[in-house]
């Protein structure tokens, strides 16, 4: 697995500025990882998967901008602690599973929904859906990228868009 | 403001890191693990160990020396000598100053002000003096280990008729450097079953050997090293 991930990183440009943002953040990923495992050396697994999983597509890191490099990272690095904690399994996404009918962010108007309550409506949402609304609008993943930050498959990472999509509608929709 | 406007805004407050998280000295295997991920055909030297074994080897500017088992009994290189010695069952090559008549028999003076950086403390009760030596015992007080200690790192000066150092055939890479303008030695010591290797930087500081070693990395030793003025 991992000499398949290795491939990826073809040139020594990528592998440097990859190198340098784990560098520059590894501590703090930790410290974060650490907040949520309570266990040191788990914790340092979660920061390798997490760069395991981007090295694995690094497509879609490196077509972000800089800035958006640490959320989507730490989307990463808080599914991979999901995984080792064994707390994937909570995530019931196949309950509500819906067909993807092509709806776009664009089709939902927020209109007289004031920014702070949807805010904390978003927040309220299971974290599969929110983290994978946030890859895909916010990050601008494709479903496969999703899918290989979050280690799940395409279909799954489809349907937790599609339900994201669906539980917004109904809230803005006032149902 | 749309709703991806809003998604972003959640983006950045939900998946910031903690500002100024303590800088965490991660464990051997994660640092093995992860030069696998990000440098997978150059392993650093830390990492690897001696193609062959009961061999020292010093990689030089000038050449790459090789002992076999045997063939050459006494090594020299910039001022120090090697000899091979076969401690408890195990091969080691004991690293020695060369004589300097001149050179003070005893500690008469320290060579350098250590100004270390401010995270690391002294732990006054590992610091020695020595008729052939004295030590200075530092911990880096910003960064915790796995195992919930320290790194720390320590500052000798031997004497020249009193310093040895062994080096290990089998867990010991040497390299040959130039410290401060004079020559000397890196020394990473990987060892399977720790979490950390031990670095070491040896050098001839004129009427002394100075040897600073510990389980920093190595790019923190030199930093101590830039950071030494001469007394």
């Amino acid at each position: 697995m991992i000499s398949a991930a290795l491939a990826v990183l073809e040139t020594e440009e990528r592998r440097n500025e990859l190198s340098e943002f784990y560098e520059q953040h590894k501590s703090d990923l930790y410290a974060f990882a650490l907040s949520r495992t309570h266990n040191r050396e788990r914790a340092e697994d979660a920061v390798q998967e997490a760069f395991l999983r981007i090295a694995k597509y690094p497509e879609g890191f490196f077509a972000l901008p800089v800035h958006k490099r640490i959320s989507y990272t730490v989307i990463v690095t808080r599914n991979a602690i999901n995984d080792i904690l064994g707390d994937g399994a909570r995530y019931s996404e196949l309950d509500e599973a819906t067909a993807d009918d092509g709806l776009s962010v664009e089709d939902l108007s927020i209109g007289n929904i004031a920014t702070e309550e949807l805010k904390a409506f978003i927040m309220k949402m299971p974290e599969a859906q929110r983290s994978a609304i946030i890859l895909k609008l916010v990050h601008g993943m494709t479903t496969r990228e999703i899918a290989a930050a979050l280690n799940i498959s395409e279909q799954t990472a489809r349907k937790r868009v599609s339900n994201a999509y669906r539980t917004i509608e109904k809230y803005l929709k006032g149902e | 403001m749309t709703l991806a406007n809003i998604l972003e805004e959640i983006a950045e407050q939900e998946y910031a890191l903690p500002k100024a998280a303590p800088k965490h000295f991660f464990s051997f295997k994660h640092r093995r693990a992860m030069n696998k991920i990000l440098y997978p055909d150059n392993l650093p030297k830390a990492e690897k160990k001696p193609a062959f074994k009961r061999r020292a080897v010093i990689l030089a500017a000038i050449a790459l020396l090789a002992v076999v088992t045997g063939a050459v009994s006494i090594i020299r290189h910039g001022g120090f000598w090697f000899n091979k010695e076969r401690i408890e069952g195990y091969d080691y090559f004991i690293m020695h100053a060369e004589n300097d008549k001149n050179a003070p028999k005893t500690i008469e003076k320290l060579c350098y002000n250590y100004n270390l950086p401010q995270k690391y403390k002294v732990l006054d009760k590992m610091c020695q003096d020595h008729e052939d030596y004295t030590v200075m015992y530092y911990y880096d007080s910003e960064t915790t280990s796995i195992n919930g200690g320290h790194p720390f790192v320590m500052v000798l000066q031997w004497t020249k008729q009193g310093f040895y150092s062994p080096v290990d055939t089998d867990e010991d890479v040497v390299e040959a450097i130039e410290v401060k303008g004079s020559s000397g030695f890196k020394i990473v010591k990987t060892i399977g079953e720790l979490e950390y290797d031990i670095n070491t930087v040896i050098w001839d500081c004129g009427e002394y050997i100075h040897v600073i070693v510990g389980t920093i990395p190595m790019e923190d030793i030199m930093t101590v090293i830039d950071g030494m003025t001469e007394k």
